[in-house]
């Protein structure tokens, strides 16, 4: 975001230099039951998130990153309310400028609001129905917002020519295009009611690695022209790097740290960061990786133990990690959730 | 584990009793009449004159003016405690008119199922490894007639065939110089052969889809690394098929071996009375067609038991050989 | 049980193949489009669909295919042999057969009914006999093939006379009928139980497919019988016939609701329904536009090769005496004649029914997996 004015990024808050919230997450949480037996009893719950705090400004783009199985994809859908939430709050700023909680609101509440944020999915040949030409598909939101023909036309040619694609496009079906054509045109359909934020769950990680640069690329043209903001979530370090203004880490369905992308590569403080950061390989193959490999599984979040979820994988645990949660604590910029940080 | 595994199998046959329990019961109760107003047609028929409180003591008396739960669960009870209810058409209880055909039904279904597994088993492999050939083709062809021709119309053709070409009447479990003879060597060799047809006639339609099953397991199972590896270091072929991949693409056959009962139970049922042979299906024919509901429901509920207890000992048999099944790392139903 | 995919070896058969480099232009067809392009050069399939066809229309104006009325009695013909169409006597002649001529037998002293070796009757077209009534209504002399002044017996006939080609001819009327009406009512049933169950979940969904899978689990033809038993012996034909369809119905939806069921339920994770959702779309635009579309096409595969089971159920049921009545006519009352060995081992020509039940038990399932085929291209191996 450097290099525009903040007052043309935020008409409604007022003072210039600062960056209003866009989204507010409260202690966000979601369990799923599980079943078992033969009457299907729910058992226990699967908590994939369990008490997330974030915010995302203004066209900030804000990246999640984690194992698979830490609740990123989660994280995406609950904040889309996609499914009813467990607890928490999700305070979201609509093109009124009015702040609502899709975590309080019904299903048929939410419609109407649902135009100020979008998705792109990690499959590309799930997220496009099949019986659908390109251009239903991507006029679908604007068929749903009541747009009148002739504009929905206009404004499909113009998405599609955004996102790359040629106009003739609009007539085919989903079945004649690669993946990264795909998500091309997922992107499209995403941005096609003009929405505030973005959501990006895992968008390039089902493509060709020769045609993730572009897709990405794309994403960061887009972010700049529509002013987006945007939640990029990724299990690939280098995709944050090269896209995201804040970084935050997830572990066993919470954040452990969050800090501005440099400052995190730069100094990650909580031993899973770090540990993270050293098991990507390094693109500069003379520096020898001094590599701290993770040993043991992700902890059962059926059966979450107390204390911080990353001790029994973490060198520098102690007891004192084992008896109570760490708080995600605040100071400099940077959130950390650990006793006793690098 | 394989306990309790075993146990919830178990469990879960209840509700199916259940519902056809209730099934069968509708199915008595259905038809116009019960089996007071054939009384009262009986004794008009004699001449008698039938007052209304006459009809009301005979209705008290067979429980009919009971509510339909409270009836549905004395019958219940009756099927539990071995009651079967008494016979309208034959005035005797209805254990004693069916109890020497079950046997024959039991055998004559469990013997359809040895044969279509001992019979598709071979076959699908033959045809697997013969891919693309005219042997696989043959027996494809076969097997899409198989499920496409209901078994009472082969039972009609064999009839004739047998019949006109051979002088045999294939009805029957006896050729008539062994009706009423004495057991001997001879006896049982006559009832094996009176057997064999309708076997073989019940199992075909399991044999051609069980057939096809092998055949695509197998094919799928020989596309595997292990085998390619095994080919490459010099295992003899026919070791090399029997050893793994056939006992790795039997085991979803062996799963599903409580899929075809339903069929199986089904056609006996038809070609029993195509072939007269000695079992329940002509009897529950007889008694439908004299609209005696109790024998009739009697004999349906005793299929669907056959039906459901068959299918609950494949389970059981499947978890014992299959412990992976118990962890439930397989899914047995 | 699995159905054998047919393309593979019937492919072996004629050379044919169902597999094509698609045409140019491909992509910009619908995958409905493109599925019906795959059933055009299907031929077993398309052959299969034109036989039905023709069956089809047999059994909505039966008259003009037949000899003669279903229930007429030829004195002059008593379990009489089929009378095969010639074209060879001393030398190539029009189509004609043979007339019958009866002799009394020397033992039993009962009149036996052949072929006059020395006669020639020939074959018209459009022969005029009794009147009859087309569709019920319109009032009709001529027949398709026969002779002027006698009646054919292709197929010949039964013990009382009855031309058995007519009989045959009047019966794929309620034989074929009996499927599609019984198949439309278990779609309905299926289709609402099935999509309940799936949109609902809950105690709503155990129940319904704990219903369904006891349904499944248990052996139909015994249940078929008990509940046909219930149909009045008092009641017309029609009440009969609606009765027995019914019955048939009543555990044939259980495929389709399991199939529904299954089908909607994968795809209510998929992401573009979800999209759908997130774009703001209505509970009834997700069912309508992303949801049915998506499962009908299984739907009409699985009801198509469900028709097979309700008419052999509908022949089972006849064929014992517990389904239609005669003197309607349909192709399991045909067979009852033939349950009598005797009469059987005289007359084989009784059990053409038979062949006619396997040809559209066959080309019903031909066509349906030349459907299924088309619309599904990966089921195939």
């Amino acid at each position: 975001m450097s290099g525009r004015p903040d007052a043309e990024v935020t008409p409604v808050a007022g003072r210039v230099g600062e960056r209003a919230p866009l989204v507010e997450i409260r202690n966000l949480a979601k369990h799923f039951p599980v079943r078992s037996g033969l009457l299907q009893r729910v058992s226990g719950h699967l908590r994939a998130l369990d008490g997330v705090d974030l915010t995302i400004d203004d066209g900030q783009c804000l990246g999640i990153v984690g194992e698979s199985g830490s609740g990123k994809s989660t994280l995406a859908r609950a904040l889309l309310r996609v499914w009813p939430v467990t607890r928490g709050s999700i305070r979201i700023r609509g093109e009124d400028g009015a702040v609502r909680d899709w975590a309080a609101l019904s299903e048929s509440e939410l419609r109407p609001l649902r135009r100020s944020a979008s998705m792109v999915f990690q499959d590309p040949y799930g997220s496009l129905n099949p019986r659908l030409t390109v251009g239903d598909c991507i006029g679908e939101p604007l068929l749903i917002a009541g747009v009148p023909r002739a504009e929905r036309e206009a404004r499909c040619a113009e998405l599609i020519a955004a996102v790359g694609l040629m106009p003739e496009h609009l007539r085919r079906h989903p079945h004649a295009f690669s993946g990264g054509q795909r998500q091309r045109i997922v992107i499209a359909r995403a941005l096609a009611l003009r929405p505030r934020l973005l959501v990006c769950d895992e968008p390039v990680s089902a493509l060709d690695v020769s045609v993730q640069a572009q897709v990405l690329n794309l994403l960061g043209e887009l972010r700049q022209r529509y002013r987006l903001a945007m939640l990029f979530i990724t299990h690939d370090l280098k995709v944050v790097r090269h896209l995201c203004e804040s970084v935050a880490v997830m572990y066993a369905g919470r954040i452990v740290e969050q800090a501005p992308t440099a400052e995190l590569f730069a100094a990650p403080r909580h031993p899973y960061t770090r540990a993270l950061i050293a098991a990507a390989p390094s693109p500069d193959p003379t520096v020898r990786s001094t590599r701290q490999l993770l040993a043991g599984e992700v902890p059962d979040p059926t059966r979450p133990a107390p204390g911080c979820a990353f001790a029994p994988r973490c060198p520098r645990a102690a007891a004192a990690c084992r008896a109570a949660l760490p708080p995600l604590v605040e100071a400099d910029g940077r959130r950390l959730r650990c006793l006793d940080p690098v | 584990m394989i306990a309790a595994t075993i146990a919830r199998r178990c469990l879960s046959a209840i509700p199916t009793l259940l519902i056809s329990s209730i099934l069968v019961f509708v199915i008595i109760q259905l038809p116009p009449g019960d089996i007071v107003t054939s009384r009262i047609q009986q004794m008009q028929e004699a001449g008698a004159q039938v007052d209304p409180q006459r009809i009301e003591a005979l209705r008290h008396q067979f429980h009919l003016d009971d509510p339909l739960p409270i009836r549905y669960l004395r019958w219940v009870g009756g099927m539990l405690t071995g009651n079967l209810g008494s016979s309208l058409q034959h005035d005797r209880p209805v254990t004693a008119i069916i109890g020497s055909a079950i046997l024959p039904t039991v055998a004559i279904s469990l013997a359809a199922v040895v044969i279509s597994l001992g019979l598709a088993i071979p076959l699908g492999v033959w045809a697997a490894l013969r891919r693309g050939t005219i042997v696989d083709h043959a027996l494809g062809l076969f097997a899409y007639a198989g499920l496409a021709l209901p078994s009472f119309l082969i039972a009609l053709v064999a009839n004739y065939a047998l019949f006109t070409w051979f002088g045999m009447s294939p009805g029957g479990l006896f050729s008539p110089e062994y009706r009423e003879a004495p057991w001997s060597l001879g006896r049982v060799w006559d009832l094996l052969l009176h057997l064999l047809v309708p076997v073989l006639i019940l199992g075909l339609a399991g044999v051609a889809g069980t057939m096809r099953v092998m055949r695509a397991n197998l094919l799928d199972e020989l596309r595997k690394p292990y085998v390619t590896t095994a080919r490459a270091k010099g295992v003899h072929p026919v070791v090399l098929v029997w050893r793994y991949p056939v006992r790795i693409a039997i085991t979803p056959i062996i799963a599903t071996v409580g899929w075809l009962l339903p069929y199986l139970v089904s056609g006996s049922v038809i070609i029993a009375v195509v072939l007269s042979l000695p079992t329940v299906g002509p009897i529950l024919l007889e008694a439908l067609r004299a609209q005696d509901m109790e024998l009739a429901g009697a004999i349906v509920m005793l299929l669907s038991v056959l039906t459901v207890v068959g299918s609950l000992v494949s389970d059981i048999l499947l978890i014992l050989i299959d412990p992976r099944v118990a962890r439930g790392q397989t899914s047995a139903r | 049980m699995s159905r054998p995919s047919l393309t593979g070896w019937l492919a072996w058969f004629g050379g044919w193949s169902t597999k094509a480099a698609p045409a140019p232009g491909s992509d910009q067809l619908s995958t409905g489009q493109l599925a019906w392009r795959a059933l055009a050069r299907n031929r077993v399939a398309m052959a299969a669909a034109w036989v039905l066809g023709l069956l089809y229309l047999v059994a909505l104006i039966p008259e003009p295919f037949a000899t003669c009325a279903a229930n007429f009695r030829d004195s002059a013909a008593v379990a009489a042999p089929p009378q095969p169409v010639r074209i060879w006597d001393d030398g190539p002649r029009l189509p004609f057969v043979r007339p019958l001529v009866a002799v009394r037998h020397a033992d039993t002293l009962a009149l036996v009914w052949h072929e006059d070796a020395s006669r020639r009757l020939t074959l018209t077209l459009f022969p005029r006999g009794p009147e009859y009534h087309l569709l019920g209504a319109i009032p009709c002399q001529w027949r398709l093939v026969g002779l002027e002044g006698a009646v054919w017996h292709p197929l010949g006939t039964d013990r009382i006379g009855q031309d058995v080609w007519s009989r045959l001819v009047h019966g794929a009327r309620v034989s074929l009928t009996i499927g599609l009406l019984g198949v439309t009512l278990s779609f309905i049933l299926g289709v609402l139980l099935g999509a309940v169950a799936a949109w609902y979940g809950g105690w709503i969904d155990g129940l319904i497919s704990r219903v369904t899978d006891v349904l499944i689990s248990l052996p139909a033809i015994p249940i078929w019988m008990g509940l046909s038993a219930a149909v009045p012996a008092t009641w017309p034909p029609l009440g009969v016939y609606l009765g027995i369809t019914v019955v048939l119905s009543f555990m044939g939806w259980t495929g389709l609701a399991r199939q529904l069921r299954a089908r909607m339920l994968a795809q209510k994770d998929e992401d573009f329904v979800t999209a759908a959702r997130l774009a703001g779309a209505s509970t009834s635009r997700v069912l309508l536009v992303h949801l049915v579309p998506g499962s009908i096409s299984h739907l009409i595969v699985a009801a198509t090769l469900a028709v097979p089971g309700m008419i052999l159920g509908e022949t089972a049921l006849s064929f014992l005496g517990l389904g239609i009545r005669p003197p309607a006519v349909s192709w399991g009352v045909l067979l009852q004649d033939a349950q009598n060995l005797q009469s059987l081992a005289e007359m084989p020509w009784l059990l053409t029914p038979a062949l006619a039940v396997f040809v559209v038990v066959l080309a019903f399932n031909l066509f349906g997996d030349g459907l299924r085929d088309a619309l599904d291209p990966h089921h195939q191996r």
